[in-house]
């Protein structure tokens, strides 16, 4: 699956820069940074819905493809600022987790990911 | 906890007692049960009072008391702490944002959505802050069936 | 879609109240932040389904206050015993999984339980 893959799902904006050509592999879902920290892979997608600035370092420490924020959380201005020069693909769906977790799934299944 | 009869009732919250959490809430629904005939209502109440507690656990010195006090058409609430006060009243009462600690997010708190949801869901909301200390009012009302 | 089915997708077991395997859940709702299940619209008293991976008796007490019937706790991190007596004291069921909440939201939403209604 891709980043475009995200980019194109239904009310989804993109709130930072991306290469929506990058792979994301697997992904990772919860709304603790300890769990993220601990279980996420490199290049997975996480879904979340803490906007806050601490999500950006979880990203960057493990390589994660991008971020995407369900229920409509978008972070404020300063983080959506680092994340710009961090090069962290940050994306925001209205949609909640267990929706997006089971549309995206079908997505990764499809590709034959 | 005094009968239902009573005028109102005071329940105090530990500083840091994250494990009791929603307790209270949950100890005020179950009492108050019969005063409301709508469940909507009586679940509104319980999510502020659960608001509340939380705050007052979380982001108190000393932690804090809820009074609970029953109305002809409503109950209404006061959460009082003595600090250390909301720096940033404006911020506080904005989605998402939280100056809860580290552990408590581990926790599953410090959603940054707890004095929003009180104002959102309750029928009255209040809040006055000093480093002396916050007091939150809010109500919740009786509605028609 | 009955409790059982949904712990017989996610390969969960019972904490307590088995005997409700036949509760017929209409909704999901899964997060780790016990504020954002407050978002929740309860339309029709149908049943929800809170997914979390929180494992402290808040989670139980979130539950109850929202009058949500079962919790399935993900990425099978041990349940201490408060939070079952909890559980026990509010009449709620617990499954616990160990799959992921990525895993299990997938697995339920496209075995056909349907988000749950909330607003912002």
């Amino acid at each position: 699956m891709l980043l475009k893959d995200i980019a194109q799902l239904q009310d989804c904006k993109q709130l930072t820069t991306a290469d929506l050509e990058r792979k994301a592999t697997g992904v990772y879902a919860s709304d603790m940074l300890s769990a993220a920290m601990a279980r996420a892979e490199p290049d997975w997608l996480w879904i979340t819905i803490q906007g806050h600035k601490n999500i950006l370092g979880v990203a960057s420490i493990k390589g994660l493809a991008g971020i995407l924020l369900a229920e409509g959380v978008q972070p404020d201005l300063e983080t959506l600022a680092v994340a710009e020069r961090e090069h962290i693909a940050i994306f925001s769906s209205p949609e909640t987790a267990f929706e997006l977790s089971g549309r995206i799934y079908k997505l990764l299944n499809n590709n034959g990911d | 906890m005094e009968n239902i009869e009573a005028e109102s009732f005071e329940l105090p919250v530990k500083r840091g007692d994250t494990g009791s959490i929603g307790s209270q809430a949950l100890a005020v629904k179950k009492k108050l049960g019969g005063f409301f005939t709508k469940n909507d209502d009586l679940r509104r109440l319980g999510v502020c009072i659960f608001e509340a507690e939380a705050n007052l656990a979380i982001h108190t010195s000393a932690g804090g008391v809820i009074t609970i006090t029953l109305l002809h058409n409503a109950v209404r609430v006061t959460a009082r702490d003595t600090g250390p006060g909301i720096a940033d009243m404006e911020k506080a009462l904005t989605m998402g944002y939280s100056t809860a600690p580290v552990w408590a997010r581990e926790l599953g708190f410090g959603s940054g959505m707890g004095l929003k949801n009180i104002r959102r869901v309750a029928d009255f909301f209040d809040i006055k802050s000093s480093p002396k200390g916050t007091e939150v009012v809010f109500e919740v009302r009786k509605h028609a069936s | 879609m009955h409790l059982e089915e949904i712990r017989s997708i996610v390969n969960g077991d019972y904490l307590y109240k088995e005997e409700s395997r036949d509760l017929n859940i209409a909704h999901a709702f899964a997060t780790d932040l016990m504020s954002d299940t407050l978002f929740l619209i309860r339309r029709d008293e149908e049943l929800i389904l809170l997914i979390t991976g929180v494992t402290n008796p808040s989670a139980v007490r979130t539950a109850a206050i929202l009058d949500i019937p079962a919790i399935l706790i993900v990425r099978g991190k041990p349940v201490p015993a408060p939070t079952i007596e909890e559980a026990e004291r509010q009449g709620i069921s617990i499954i616990h999984t160990t799959y992921l909440m990525f895993s299990t939201c997938a697995l339920l939403y496209n075995a056909g339980l349907k988000d749950a209604p909330w607003k912002i």
